[in-house]
């Protein structure tokens, strides 16, 4: 098998990138917003595709886990966000659109996977787990956003050509 | 002794999408066993090369390769990388980014792994290149935990326990300390006296000079000299590169011969009568700016521990306004610590620090901003505007304290004039670090505090960095020189000298380095220079005293 | 010298017991159950010396366990509440567990065997490692924009900021991420035939420990 070995390189930084980021916290009052995870999937998703992308939330959310810094709702809501997002670019190369995939995969079909299949597990009755819709995808907006910003920050400064198309494999 | 030999017949590499050819037309053939020490100025294409030997370039960047380059029988252009490494091991700048597994063992045996050795002989391979290296005592410890120096090592013993015939490093020294330098050169003397080949590119060469069987010399990708050492640094082909500083002397003096050592030197700057007095005023600025004056800055006993590892134990140290300090100590002695103690970033957790008249516990850090400038080890992680300008006025903006005039003239001696519109990510190393340290002083601070500000950069540069502290504490400043580079902080007007997060000594450099017990305690070396005043002056007493003697 | 810390087991057959016993306290209904579940979790924890790892866990899990409290109590009842605290806790016990006693990169070699991907695995294990590299990296961000007086103090009004820490913070990763490609490829990480290494053969101890995780699975139906 053919390995890209850059690409290996990346996705091992950029997870425990997020893991890092995991720390970062917004206090909004309400509840604190971790945008450090739905940062990492849309900067993934443009950088290495899908299949990386669900990879990489995978991995953090197995080392966060793993070290007791998350939970084990974060595996569906990441992985699915990682995944819409990696498939918004390679289908529209729109920052945009790659954005609304994460927030819309993690914070609306993550949270509500996250309740369907995990929150039974814990407890006798599944529906409330619903209300995680609302941390989710405030944490994924933030998130989201935040990544837009970078993203056409660092394009702006002209770093990552891969940012303004190619993915890395095929960054010179 | 291995029989593979480097042979490069009109070699030319350009990365993809450059314009430029970043190798042009190099013909070099160095024989198995050599030890050859690469140098050149900054983006010269050193570095470059380097990647060439083990495919790297063109196999992994891309770009285009003409001409041939062959390692023994294969020729670069058609192995890959993953064949190549069996006869090519490399090492390369930042150790951090080489050190991936879970343990030093696992680590160091990951390469052979990739040969498909067997375990066995994996286990072998691991505890050869463990002792030949020494970092037998970490095995079980993760590479992270490690000290910039001993990780250093860890990436040597990685890239030798593949046995290769032929060790690339790219400048290896950066952040280590004398005793770290001393113990790679003497690693890297060891495996050339088993055989294998050694390139070596690095801007410190200090003792490689003496170690090299050969060195050559890069402009603008191409090969300007090759020789023994002793023979290219002679040329006109090293003018420009921050060469050791008695191989300066010698080319200054015009001595019909380059000194290696203090050992050589001695019998040519006697048989050349150079004066003494002549020579002093190159080991250290005897005028004592500022000491006495006001003290700009007031360490008293200070405590910081950092994550439980105490880094300061007990520092007490003063700057006086308009004097040049030049903290100095091994890996690890609190130097970066004591720096973020100077604008509040960290806070005493006993003694305290007073910078202007301010106790750091009671002010905050965007208040002693405005009069302090750091400036970083790694300053290219602060960088994220879209042109130098703005990134240079980013600090000055958020502290209210933009003086145009003064950042024209900042732009100037850091010779940033031409790149002010440029995207600081386009910038080489060298001139991301420039563009960082005239951030640090954007602000016009009172007190200019700089972590390793030479790091990576060439003879030219350094010249105008000492010439720009000069102008800063003429102008009433002070300044704060953390480096582990004895020649650069000979342009201070005092050292101290930490070890242990303490000072252990502290004067007029030549005072520091006549303190033999601190030089050892601190890890430091003196430099060459004061080395070879002091054999001249002990051969001059000895000369009066046989005068004297012959006399009666 | 070459399989670090986990003697004994293999790394699947410590997966299995883990997976095993998560099985276990997720099918636990009865508090009578899930109480004798924990004192068993809390004499491994004792014995092993994780005692102060787990107190680390537990309050890092705290936001996530009163959130979960809060929910549960409001829309079931208090007593449902603290069945699915203790259900969390304990979870997250065993596997802290698993993952105290198993060096990651024996647990990727023994998801590897299980059919992960190998260069995943690679990752999984590797990023494990950056965590604290890419940690300190950031602190050095933080510092070097303070320093210029840039606020980042981790409140609402350093949002705004947040480019200030994160650019410069992701071009340093990409960096790494050049460099560390560098280094893989030219030890030989491309190369097919790899010798796997920290690898034992399966012992008596592993049947043992297999047939034990299915014991655990099948107690899950009854308690
Ligand atoms: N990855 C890269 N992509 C494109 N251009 C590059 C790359 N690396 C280096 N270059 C360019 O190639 C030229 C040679 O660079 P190289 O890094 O080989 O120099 P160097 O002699 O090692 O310099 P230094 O002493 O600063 O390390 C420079 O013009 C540089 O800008
Ligand atoms: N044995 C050790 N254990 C833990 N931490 C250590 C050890 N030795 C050094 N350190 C580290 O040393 C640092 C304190 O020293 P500081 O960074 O101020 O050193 P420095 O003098 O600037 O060194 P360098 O010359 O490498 O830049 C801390 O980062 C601390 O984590
Ligand atoms: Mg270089
Ligand atoms: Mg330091």
């Amino acid at each position: 098998m053919q390995v890209n070995t850059r690409k290996v390189a990346y996705a091992i930084v950029l997870a425990a990138l997020g893991v890092v980021l995991g720390f970062v916290s917004i206090p909004t009052g309400l509840a604190k917003l971790n945008p450090g995870q739905a940062m990492i999937n849309v900067l993934s998703a443009v950088l290495l595709g899908p299949w990386y992308a669900v990879g990489i939330a995978f991995v953090i959310s197995l080392i966060r886990n793993a070290m007791g810094w998350g939970t084990l709702l974060a595996f569906p809501g990441s992985m699915i966000g990682a995944l819409l997002a990696g498939l918004a670019w390679q289908w529209t190369r729109n920052l945009i659109l790659t954005a609304a995939g994460e927030v819309i995969g993690t914070g609306i079909l993550g949270a509500v996977v996250g309740a369907a299949i995990v929150a039974p597990m814990l407890m006798a009755r599944p529906t409330a787990l619903t209300a995680l819709i609302i941390p989710f995808l405030l944490s994924s907006l933030a998130g989201a956003a935040i990544a837009v910003v970078v993203l056409f920050a660092l394009r702006q400064a002209g770093y990552a050509t891969a940012l303004t198309g190619e993915t890395a494999s095929e960054r010179p | 002794m291995n029989d593979v030999g480097i042979v490069a017949d009109g070699l030319g590499y350009r990365y993809p999408g450059a314009s430029q050819w970043a190798l042009s037309d190099v013909s070099v053939t160095i024989a198995p066993g050599e030890y050859v020490l690469l140098a050149g100025w900054s983006g010269s294409g050193k570095s470059t090369l380097l990647r060439t030997f083990n495919g790297l370039a063109p196999h992994f960047y891309g770009g285009e390769m003409v001409g041939r380059l062959s390692i023994g029988d294969w020729d670069v252009a058609m192995t890959p990388t993953s064949r190549l490494v069996e006869r090519v091991g490399a090492v390369f700048q930042n150790p951090a980014a080489q050190l991936f597994s879970s343990s030093v063992a696992r680590e160091i045996a990951f390469g052979p792994a990739s040969l498909g050795l067997s375990v066995s002989v994996i286990e072998e391979r691991v505890r050869w290149a463990a002792e030949v290296t020494g970092v037998m005592p970490w095995l079980e410890r993760p590479p992270h935990a490690l000290s910039g120096g001993q990780q250093q090592r860890v990436a040597v013993a990685s890239a030798l326990a593949m046995r290769p015939a032929i060790l690339v490093l790219d400048e290896p020294f950066a952040h280590l300390d004398a005793d770290g330098i001393d113990d790679l050169c003497a690693v890297l003397r060891e495996i050339h006296g088993t055989g294998t080949t050694i390139v070596i590119a690095e801007h410190h060469m200090g003792r490689l000079v003496a170690d090299a069987t050969r060195m050559l010399v890069m402009q603008h990708g191409a090969l300007v000299a090759d020789g023994p050492p002793r023979d290219v640094l002679a040329g006109a082909a090293v003018n420009g590169l921050n060469l050791p500083p008695l191989v300066r002397l010698a080319r200054e003096q015009g001595w019909n011969s380059i000194p290696l050592t203090v050992d050589e030197a001695v019998p040519l700057a006697r048989s050349s009568g150079i004066a003494l007095s002549g020579l002093k005023p190159c080991l250290s600025v005897m005028t004592s700016n500022g000491h006495g004056s006001a003290s700009v800055v007031l360490a008293e006993d200070v405590f910081h521990n950092l994550d439980g590892w105490p880094a300061l134990k007990g520092l007490s140290l003063t700057v006086g306004a308009g004097e040049r300090v030049a903290v100095l100590g091994r890996n690890g002695s609190g130097k970066t610590t004591f720096l973020k103690h100077l604008n509040g970033l960290l806070k005493p957790d006993r003694g305290r620090v007073v910078v202007l008249g301010q106790d750091t516990r009671r002010a905050r850090v965007s208040e002693l901003a405005r009069r302090v400038g750091l400036g970083f080890q790694d300053p290219t992680k602060q960088l994220f505007r879209p042109t130098v300008r703005r990134e240079v006025e980013t600090g000055p903006r958020a502290l209210g304290a933009l003086d145009v005039a003064w950042l024209d003239q900042l732009y100037e001696w850091m010779g940033l004039v031409p790149l002010l519109e440029r995207s600081p990510y386009r910038l080489s190393e060298g001139e991301r670090r420039r563009v960082a340290l005239a951030a640090a002083l954007a602000a016009r601070p009172a007190i200019a505090a700089l972590d390793e500000p030479a790091l990576g950069q060439d003879g030219r540069y350094r010249q105008s960095l000492v010439e720009l502290l000069d102008s800063l504490v003429s102008a009433g400043d002070a300044v704060v020189l953390v480096t582990h580079d004895l020649d650069l902080a000979s342009a201070a007007d005092r050292w101290v000298a930490l070890a242990d997060g303490r000072a252990v000594a502290e004067g007029a450099p030549d005072t520091v380095m006549r303190n033999t017990q601190a030089m050892a305690d601190a890890g430091l070396r003196p430099t060459d220079l004061f080395e070879l005043v002091r054999r001249l002056e002990a051969a001059e007493t000895a000369d009066g005293a046989a005068r004297t003697m012959g006399g009666a | 010298m070459l399989s670090t810390r986990s003697d004994g087991l293999r790394p699947e057959t410590r997966l299995a017991l883990a997976v095993g016993a998560g099985a276990l306290v997720l099918g636990t209904g009865l508090p009578v159950a899930l109480a004798v579940e924990a004192a068993a979790v809390a004499v491994v924890i004792v014995a092993l010396r994780l005692f102060r790892a787990w107190l680390q866990q537990l309050r890092l899990l705290l936001p996530m366990l009163a959130l979960l409290a809060l929910i549960t109590w409001l829309t079931i009842d208090p007593a449902e509440a603290g069945v699915a605290v203790a259900r969390l806790v304990l979870l997250s016990a065993v596997f802290l567990v698993l993952f105290q006693t198993t060096a990651p990169e024996d647990l990727g070699d023994g998801l590897t065997r299980l059919g992960l991907p190998r260069h995943l695995a690679f990752i999984l294990t590797s990023a494990i490692q950056f965590v604290p590299v890419l940690q300190h990296a950031a602190s050095d961000v933080v510092d070097a924009q303070r320093s210029r007086g840039i606020r980042l103090e981790g409140d609402l009004a350093s949002v705004r900021n947040y480019p200030a820490l994160l650019v410069p913070l992701i071009v340093h990763a990409f960096k790494l991420a050049d460099d560390l490609a560098e280094a893989l490829e030219s030890r030989g990480y491309s190369r097919a035939a790899r010798t796997p290494l920290g690898n034992r053969k399966f012992s008596v101890l592993d049947y043992f420990g297999l047939a034990g995780a299915a014991g655990l699975v099948v107690l899950a139906f009854f308690v």
